[in-house]
């Protein structure tokens, strides 16, 4: 092959040798971007043809695409098989029939999301039953709002639709989703995941937004429900509490909005129903937290764990997630060492 | 209430509620408590249940960022502004 070195490579050339790489680099992205929206939009179009179908056909649909795809080549999974084997009591062959179910049903989370703006109060139901309202209502009577903890449950989206669609007003905890990288991949990611309204409002964790909680306890004041998600994984003010076999730090954030401002705390979890569809909220009975932090989260962990070994395939891991730390081993669960005070102007 | 005893009450406060998780034992008036981890939006909350307790002033949605809570000088000016609008309103509803 002959090189023909044109005027702009000669630039290049002539330009430090430090430069280059990332003059590469720039390229590198650019192509990278290209790519990511071209897998979006494949992607996107993919999802809404599936989503012209009917709603139980449709998942029909995504069972079978998600059985063919798995059947084709093995998803990497190795993370989640490590998790899922030091966190459950179960043999490699239901190891492995759990995560073909998982993954079936993040592809139907994907899908599910395009039918939202198309349910209303009558049809929701075709998509999920929340039971336990009772609950939440008895919790709002009290006139503090209601703080509702859950965990990162396929079909959480769900569920904040059809509360919404049955005349409750939200405010949903939610940490920032990262960047897809192309720009036309971000605007249709948003454009998918924003059910976003007046009566169902996110407030995003993100650096910029110091007011998260604030705005959390005057929803409270305004007697509308929180929605908290317990299993986040290294955050602000963290507890360590015993979580799937393991001392694992997790948010006291709802514990502590709990204690200022005297709401009452519902736990609330969400699966498949044994054809997948409708889906299934449960809310458990309102109750107070008191005292120690520690033994609230540990509280609220505990009834999410049960669910989650009732219903695993239901649950986001955090293989999943990005967010899990390799180790299968417990650790010892102990007070951590204080640290020796530091001065902060040094 | 002079400049010192604001400052301190918010140094103090920080130092008790805050800073203590992650270590710290002093701050000085311009060290920024958001880039090092000690102000979070749950230290916020605090920060300003305790403005509202203590200085008895109100903090909208809108005053909710970083350049009123990044140091003990910030808060300070902050607390200031608004007490100084409180005791304007009150005085305009007097006259």
């Amino acid at each position: 092959m002959i090189g023909i070195q044109c005027p702009a490579d000669a630039a290049v050339s002539a330009t430090p040798a430090a430069y280059r790489p990332r003059h590469s680099l720039l390229w590198w992205n650019s192509a990278r971007e290209c790519a990511a929206d071209l897998h979006a939009i494949v992607y996107h179009f993919f999802l809404w043809s599936i989503s012209l179908l009917p709603l139980n056909l449709a998942f029909k649909c995504v069972s079978w695409i998600s059985k063919f795809k798995q059947s084709l080549r093995r998803q990497d999974a190795s993370d989640l098989r490590r998790e899922i084997a030091g966190a459950l009591d179960i043999g490699a062959q239901e190891r492995e029939e759990l995560i073909k179910r998982t993954r079936a049903l993040a592809f139907w989370d994907d899908v599910e999301a395009l039918y939202y703006n198309r349910l209303n109060e009558a049809s929701i139901h075709r998509l999920i039953w929340v039971r336990g309202l009772e609950n939440l209502d008895r919790a709002l009577q009290v006139g503090r709002g209601a703080i509702v903890c859950c965990g990162h449950f396929r079909g959480l989206f769900g569920f904040l639709v059809a509360l919404n669609l049955l005349g409750y007003k939200l405010n949903a905890i939610r940490r920032a989703p990262k960047n897809a990288q192309g720009p036309i991949a971000r605007w249709l990611n948003r454009r998918r995941t924003l059910i976003s309204t007046e009566e169902c409002k996110f407030l995003w964790m993100k650096p910029g937004n110091l007011g998260i909680v604030l705005q959390a306890e005057r929803g409270l004041k305004r007697n509308e429900i929180v929605i908290m998600l317990i299993d986040a994984r290294f955050a602000t003010e963290a507890v360590e509490a015993r979580f799937l076999n393991k001392a694992v730090p997790l948010p006291s954030g709802h514990v502590v909005l709990a204690h200022a401002s005297g709401a009452p705390v519902l736990t609330c979890s969400v699966h498949s129903s044994e054809h997948g569809l409708p889906r299934i909220a449960e809310i458990g009975e309102p109750y107070f937290l008191k005292g120690d932090v520690v033994a609230s989260v540990q509280n609220s962990i505990n009834h999410m764990e049960k669910q989650i070994r009732k219903y695993p395939a239901d649950w986001v891991w955090f293989a999943d997630r990005g967010l899990w730390d390799g180790s299968t081993r417990d650790r010892h669960t102990q007070a951590q060492p204080s640290r020796a005070p530091v001065n902060l102007t040094k | 209430m002079t400049e010192m005893a604001v400052k301190e009450q918010i140094r103090k406060f920080v130092l008790e509620t805050l800073a203590w998780r992650e270590g710290i034992a002093t701050i000085a008036d311009e060290d920024s408590l958001i880039d090092g981890g000690v102000i979070t939006s749950l230290g916020i909350y605090r920060l300003v249940r305790f403005f509202e307790e203590t200085f008895g002033i109100q903090v909208p949605d809108e005053d909710l960022v970083p350049h009123n809570f990044c140091t003990i000088t910030d808060m300070e000016r902050y607390v200031e502004r608004r007490v100084a609008a409180a005791a304007g309103a009150q005085q305009r509803i007097a006259v």
